[in-house]
């Protein structure tokens, strides 16, 4: 791969999959801190 | 039991059951062609502006109105367009919101079927030994082309019923054992099936199965940026409609599912963390297999030519063919499986709305709604099927499946943040939110989100041939006229380009088709508020 295209692949995933990750750790960790869809009763 | 009382079990299974409803066949197919055409690795940049700005915030108006009319008791787009202000004409607007989705599902279970056949093709080897044309022809004779006038193909008809009647099977368990479930046991398996194709082809090395390029070449062509390309107004729109079809706003059904959540639940994390879910498997996975597969055995020439879907049935099968034995089965099967998973978490997605619809408003019970859902898609997937040559099936995809989902978009964007009104809009998102959404957001969905989807519905009305918006601009002021691309919504309108008669009739009469379904069902609609069977509709003040 040429210098150029394998900077704009690892940019382009690196983004996206760490947003992915981050929001998906964030979502389980809040679930355990609150549970979903609990009655707030 | 009514759709009322029902309620997501888990976190997880909700965000896996809305990342599984965006994630769709367009994620392999369509994003690396899209990628191709339109500035290769410099596409990213006009995309994921298109994501921040249009995308994300549109995701989040549809959570949003629909957790809000859920606490109404409303699940279909009906209800929650009518729970944001006082005037009776908003639940005529969520007409869009049953008429996609009820006929989306009736194309869209026809081609998730091609890839449930073709997963137990591979399965029993098929495929062995077949040469290319001749797996061309299979695919043409399985769908029944070339018999007549109508394309009667029972084998075709036969997966179409099974598929059917899996998504069947899966709402008629309801939201939480059925489509959580399905979402939790389909999304990780189509991840996973995912990861292995993308390695597996990315190791393909020059001269290894016959491959003339190593695979690696193929993911250099897709990712070489171009960036003089993001002076052009048409990879901007191409970039805005991938990322606008991708996450299957428009529809319906986000709204639908978010209606399933109480007042004080998250929307706004639970909404970025389903929408990047399916940008990790549209970005990293999506543009990680066929087109690397296809250079390393077809050369990079076979990409000028690109189109995923032809590509998928016609040209896949014969390059697995070229492993090992096992290795050939077991790509086949993982590639069709993914596509069908892909395609079923969406195509469910497209059931609940239409089924709470009946709940709701008719008081019709889970099973009652699902074989009243299940009729209405089969006798609506029959022209799709046995008129498919005669583009039948493309006018669904064209006026349901593209068009309709940008009107609606812009239609309920501007009853969320303009009638609703911002600042209600703005408290709405962020009530239960687990995460702090930067204020200029604020402004974005106010201003931005609405204009970029304008600029996708113009872009999408009156497209210029070729795409080549300054060329057409010249054209108009020295007097030569608007240049109509034949694909664009005014050129298809008018049949620009068509000259078979048998194609024109067929294609107005899907139209006029099309129109009665959208009118019956804003009937319906007229029907349910009339005899009050559904709740008094409390509303706010607009």
């Amino acid at each position: 791969m040429t210098e150029l295209s394998l900077t704009a692949l690892l940019l382009s995933w690196g983004v996206i999959t760490t947003f992915t990750v981050y929001f998906v750790v964030r979502a389980m960790r809040t679930q355990r801190d609150h549970p979903f869809n609990e009655d707030e009763e | 039991m009514s759709g009322t009382d029902e309620r997501w079990a888990s976190r997880i299974g909700l965000i896996l059951a809305v990342a599984g409803n965006a994630v769709g066949l367009g994620n392999f197919l369509r994003f690396p062609a899209q990628a191709i055409n339109n500035g290769g690795g410099a596409f990213i940049i006009p995309y994921l502006v298109s994501l921040v700005v249009m995308g994300i915030p549109l995701l989040w108006v549809e959570w949003s109105i629909g957790r809000h009319g859920g606490q109404y008791g409303y699940h279909s787009t009906p209800g929650l367009l009518q729970a944001l202000g006082k005037a009776k004409i908003l639940k005529y607007f969520g007409i869009f919101g049953i008429f996609t989705n009820l006929v989306v599902a009736a194309y869209y279970c026809y081609i998730e079927s091609w890839t449930l056949a073709y997963t137990f093709f591979s399965l029993f080897d098929v495929f062995n030994g077949m040469p290319k044309e001749e797996v061309i022809n299979y695919f043409k004779s399985y769908l029944g082309s070339g018999s007549g006038f109508f394309n009667i193909s029972p084998m075709a008809i036969f997966f179409f019923l099974i598929t059917l009647g899996l998504n069947l099977w899966v709402l008629s368990r309801g939201i939480s054992a059925g489509i959580e479930k399905a979402g939790k046991i389909l999304m990780p398996m189509l991840i996973l099936f995912g990861i292995f194709l993308a390695i597996r082809t990315l190791t393909i090395d020059k001269g290894e199965d016959g491959a003339i390029e190593n695979a690696i070449a193929g993911l250099n062509f897709l990712w070489t940026p171009q960036f003089d390309s993001l002076a052009n107004p048409k990879v901007w729109l191409a970039a805005a409609g991938q990322v606008f079809f991708t996450l299957s706003v428009g529809m319906g059904s986000i709204h639908c599912y978010a209606a399933y959540l109480r007042k004080n639940d998250d929307i706004a994390l639970n909404a970025v963390t389903a929408g990047f879910m399916n940008e990790f498997v549209e970005v990293v996975l999506g543009g990680s297999i066929v087109i690397p597969i296809a250079v390393a055995y077809l050369g990079l020439a076979s990409l000028s030519a690109f189109s995923g879907f032809g590509m998928s049935f016609m040209t896949l099968p014969v390059l697995f063919e070229k492993w090992d034995p096992f290795l050939s089965a077991l790509g086949g099967v993982t590639w069709f499986g993914l596509l069908f998973f892909a395609g079923i978490t969406s195509s469910i997605a497209m059931g609940q709305p239409v089924m709470a619809f009946l709940q709701d408003s008719f008081k019709f019970t889970r099973k009652k709604s699902t074989i009243a859902f299940g009729v209405a898609v089969f006798l609506l997937a029959l022209p799709t099927i046995i008129l498919y040559d005669h583009g039948a099936f493309d006018e669904y995809d064209f006026w349901v499946g593209t068009f309709s989902l940008v009107v609606f978009a812009l239609v309920e964007s501007v009853i969320f943040l303009w009638i609703f009104g911002i600042d209600k809009a703005w408290i709405e998102i962020n009530k239960g939110a687990d995460i702090k959404i930067p204020i200029v957001f604020k402004y974005v969905l106010k201003y931005i989100t609405p204009t970029f989807i304008i600029a996708v519905f113009v872009g999408s009305l009156i497209q210029p041939t070729g795409g080549e918006w300054s060329a057409a601009f010249s054209s108009l002021f020295s007097g030569g006229g608007w240049p109509l691309d034949p694909s664009s919504v005014l050129g298809s309108l008018l049949h620009l380009g068509e000259t078979n008669p048998d194609k024109i009739l067929v294609t107005d009469l899907t139209r006029l088709l099309l129109l009665s379904v959208f009118v019956v069902i804003g009937l319906f609609i007229r029907y349910a508020w009339k005899i009050k069977l559904n709740k008094e509709p409390k509303t706010e003040e607009a």
